[in-house]
């Protein structure tokens, strides 16, 4: 009886084993934090590698499936502006312009021409070949009648409330007038938002009309929370795709997700587990795709109420915080300090060239002591936080901080709660993100009093100001001055302590080129090819 | 028995209005709502505002349950606040591939479980009995993401039998998230099998059939099951009952786009519609499955049936007697 309990006992451990430890291979080094702390360059510097041209005498794979891990749950670009809808707007719908990730210069994209002589009217020349995926051609009134719906859409109303006036002056003329100033304009014009839909398929009532756009995929099946599949269009009038068919499924788990890239099952498998990465470099058949983020981690104090519309409890907080020691421990070294509370690719950035926080103990204890807190009478501060990397933050800083007296009390929400409590202002601290575009008044997001993801609250007429001059200013070099003075000025006063931009992955099989990284992690998918091997 | 079941469905109305009110309320308490999660980053809080009021978001609590349960009560579930969907139709995309996941796994574990719980009351006290045993507490403690990542690594990875998720492959697609779900029902049932037939086994008629030389066989299988059905048979109604629930890890993990994943998504979102439509349409099919389940008594045991039948006598006679005492 016992031999037998024994027997039976060793035969599961051995599956369990077998089951759930090692690889194939021998793993190959793996991808410990020294190999892959980022080049010793700025992050001003680290712009996205251009996506790798498709080889001329390649075979392609007609069928490229991408594991996505979150849902998409609309087809209409004007009411959904997360990471993975994104993916499928830049596959399916055009932009009057585009950017370019590696020169981050604009480029012509719908519209050939663009000009303005006081930054509030635009004026626009659209290309006169291009057609939407039911054939009917693309003129200046579906541009006209698209920004006059995004007025009252969910995602693209920021983009088009501002617009005054569109007026069409032919087929392929148009202006806009905008309620005042704002030289960002063609930048926002790049973005999924701004998507051109075809009237007369909306208005028509067409089966999927909202799906309908002039990109180089067709949206052709889809079910909200599984997959969404597109066909290559064979009439775009671009360099066409070279696979056939390109499908997001929805994977949430991002081990599930992993294994089924290494079971052949999908080609490509968005954001990876960090800790499974070697799981993709020991295999021959797999490659590690990655890149820097724009997105800013950061704590942003409640300057609004609470103990920190204390400045010198703000700065206790900044400098006492060893933000390489979260670097290091909390992203495996794979992220890179924040030099500004600005995102690196954004116009303006001023990394490395303003007076930021260097972790100083003394100095924390400093500002502490001015305002009676110490060793001997601990202050104590809730941070909120959300699980994963946000919540590993709030525990090293639990450590860091309380040697100085400061004792922190982790609050954990889900996503959802974490961004109403810290919008209501009910925290004092909390972790959060920001994803950042390129143009400088996007910033405005983080410090504006209007907005909901001024988290920490903001009301600084100085920034403000600054800013709202910024905006309207023409000339480049007193506009980047005015936004080096808003980053200095953030710095100063403590409002945010960014902490990193993190790197982040795509692991996919080899032969898959093509992909447009974006560091707001929003890629472009639309050249993406799968050279057989 | 028809007054039975009228009365049971009569019961079901208290019980959906407890559950949809305790789950509208409870998401109303979570902190965030679905505003958040549709506004943009760039949103103003008057834009976030607007939206909320547009979603109906900024009235009271129980003013949106009672607007909610009035469209319930015309047959409307609503719609989603993140999806241009109807909860409808976002319920019925899933919810067969959730009942065709959840049907595999209770014809998993009763398959495994009948013979594995007889097998081990046969051999009480044996080594069999032991590993039998074992081998349904392991089912039990293995929590099922876990199980099914350690199914996907064998049988996917390294074996390349099974895809390692989704629905699209058919039959394969079914077979790694129906033992993962099954594994978990199939040591309750063993368990409860075996429990069961250990107190029939030691009854005397079953003794007196085997004095009279009935076969072993027929003594366990037409004697011994038959009556030790009844606690099997109500285990096997409720894991029945709440396969529409889905296996909400095991959807996840293996990622079956099914109810149970549409429910967390939902929670996650906020989709406070989504989430009350598809726990109302899960009561009513646990209730309905456990309905049904009480009425097979009656086929099972005779002695249920002749309880039904004395009881509408009684309440016949009773019927009668009143009249006869009016007149």
């Amino acid at each position: 009886m016992k031999k037998a309990l024994a027997m039976l006992l060793c035969v599961l451990l051995v599956v369990s084993l077998l089951a759930g430890c090692g690889s194939k291979t021998e793993p190959a080094p793996s991808t410990t934090p020294a190999e892959t702390k980022p080049a010793e360059t700025t992050p001003a510097q680290t712009t996205p590698a251009a996506p790798t041209p498709a080889p001329a005498e390649a075979k392609f794979k007609d069928d490229i499936i991408i594991g996505i891990g979150g849902k998409i749950i609309d087809i209409d670009p004007q009411e959904n502006s997360n990471t993975q809808h994104n993916y499928y707007f830049r596959c399916v719908f055009d932009t009057p312009l585009d950017f370019n990730n590696q020169t981050s210069e604009l480029e012509p994209n719908v519209c050939t021409e663009w000009s303005t002589e006081d930054g509030k009217t635009w004026n626009f020349t659209l290309r006169d070949d291009v057609y939407f995926h039911n054939g009917e051609k693309m003129t200046a009134n579906d541009v006209k009648w698209t920004f006059e719906r995004g007025k009252d859409s969910s995602s693209s109303s920021s983009l088009c409330k501002p617009m005054e006036e569109i007026t069409v002056i032919d087929d392929t003329h148009f202006s806009i007038t905008l309620a005042s100033v704002n030289v960002d304009f063609p930048y926002m014009l790049t973005l999924p938002t701004a998507s051109i839909l075809c009237q007369k398929a909306v208005e028509g009532g067409e089966k999927d009309a909202l799906g309908i756009g002039s990109g180089p995929w067709v949206l052709d099946s889809y079910e909200f929370g599984d997959f969404l599949k597109m066909t290559r269009n064979d009439n775009f009038w671009g360099e066409k795709a070279k696979a056939k068919s390109l499908t997001l499924r929805y994977m949430p788990e991002a081990s599930a997700r992993l294994i089924a890239l290494e079971n052949g099952e999908i080609d490509v498998c968005a954001d990876p587990d960090s800790n499974e990465l070697s799981h993709v470099t020991s295999n021959d058949k797999l490659e590690l795709q990655t890149y820097t983020s724009s997105s800013i981690q950061y704590l942003a104090f409640n300057c609004e109420k609470g103990i920190f519309t204390n400045e010198n409890l703000r700065l206790a907080m900044c400098y006492g915080i060893d933000r390489d020691e979260l670097v290091d421990v909390v992203f495996n070294g794979r992220a890179t300090k924040c030099g500004s509370t600005w995102g690196w690719n954004e116009y303006g950035y001023n990394g490395g060239g303003i007076t930021e926080y260097t972790y100083d103990a003394e100095k924390a204890a400093e500002y502490l002591a001015k305002e009676g807190y110490g060793p001997n009478n601990p202050l104590t501060v809730h941070c909120a936080v959300s699980a994963g990397t946000r919540k590993s933050m709030g525990e090293l800083i639990q450590s860091q901080l309380k040697p100085l007296g400061i004792n922190i009390v982790i609050d954990e929400y889900d996503t959802a709660g974490l961004s109403t409590m810290t919008t209501a202002g009910d925290h004092e601290c909390a972790f959060y993100g920001c994803g950042t575009n390129v143009f400088g008044d996007d910033i405005t997001r983080l410090i504006d009093s209007n907005t909901g993801v001024n988290k920490s609250h903001l009301h600084d007429p100085q920034v403000h100001e600054l800013m709202d001059a910024a905006r309207q200013e023409l000339d480049d070099a007193k506009r980047t001055q005015m936004y080096h003075d808003v980053q200095q000025r953030l710095f100063d006063i403590g409002a945010y302590l960014p902490v990193c931009t993190a790197e982040a992955d795509f692991a996919v099989k080899k032969g898959i080129g093509g992909i447009d990284y974006y560091p707001t992690s929003h890629h472009d998918f639309s050249e993406i090819y799968f050279a057989e091997q | 028995m028809h007054r039975y079941v009228l009365k049971r469905i009569i019961l079901l109305i208290p019980v959906l209005l407890g559950v949809s009110m305790l789950v509208y309320c409870i998401l109303d308490l979570a902190p965030g709502d679905a505003a958040d999660i549709l506004a943009p980053d760039d949103a103003t809080l008057e834009e976030k505002e607007a939206l909320r009021e547009e979603l109906g978001l900024n009235r009271p609590v129980l003013v949106r349950y009672f607007e909610y349960m009035w469209k319930l009560l015309h047959g409307d579930l609503g719609e989603s606040y993140l999806s241009p969907v109807s909860v409808w139709s976002a319920f019925t995309q899933k919810a067969p591939n959730t009942l065709k996941l959840g049907l595999a796994s209770v014809i998993f574990a009763v398959g495994t479980s009948l013979p594995l719980g007889i097998y081990a009351a046969r051999h009480r006290g044996s080594w069999k009995d032991a590993i039998s045993m074992i081998l349904a507490i392991l089912g039990l403690s293995m929590p099922n993401f876990w199980l099914g990542l350690l199914l996907m690594l064998l049988f996917a990875l390294r074996l390349g039998w099974l895809p390692s998720g989704g629905a699209d492959m058919g039959l394969r697609s079914l077979i790694l998230p129906t033992i993962t779900i099954g594994t978990g029902m199939m040591a309750t049932l063993t368990r409860t099998t075996r429990s069961s037939m250990l107190d029939v086994i030691r009854q005397d008629y079953l003794r007196t059939a085997r004095a009279k030389g009935v076969t072993e066989e027929v003594v366990i299988k037409k004697h011994a099951l038959k009556n030790a059905l009844i606690p099997i048979i109500t285990i096997i109604g409720t894991m029945l009952g709440g396969i529409l629930g889905g296996a909400t890890l095991t959807e996840s993990v293996f990622s079956w786009p099914g109810v149970g994943r549409l429910i967390i998504d939902s929670l996650n979102g906020r989709d406070t519609p989504v989430v009350t439509g598809c726990i109302i349409m899960t009561t009513m099919f646990f209730s309905v499955v456990l309905l049904a389940v009480d009425l097979i008594y009656a086929f099972v045991d005779p002695r249920i049936k002749a309880q039904y039948a004395s009881k509408s006598k009684k309440g016949g006679e009773k019927k009668d007697g009143e009249k006869a005492a009016t007149a």
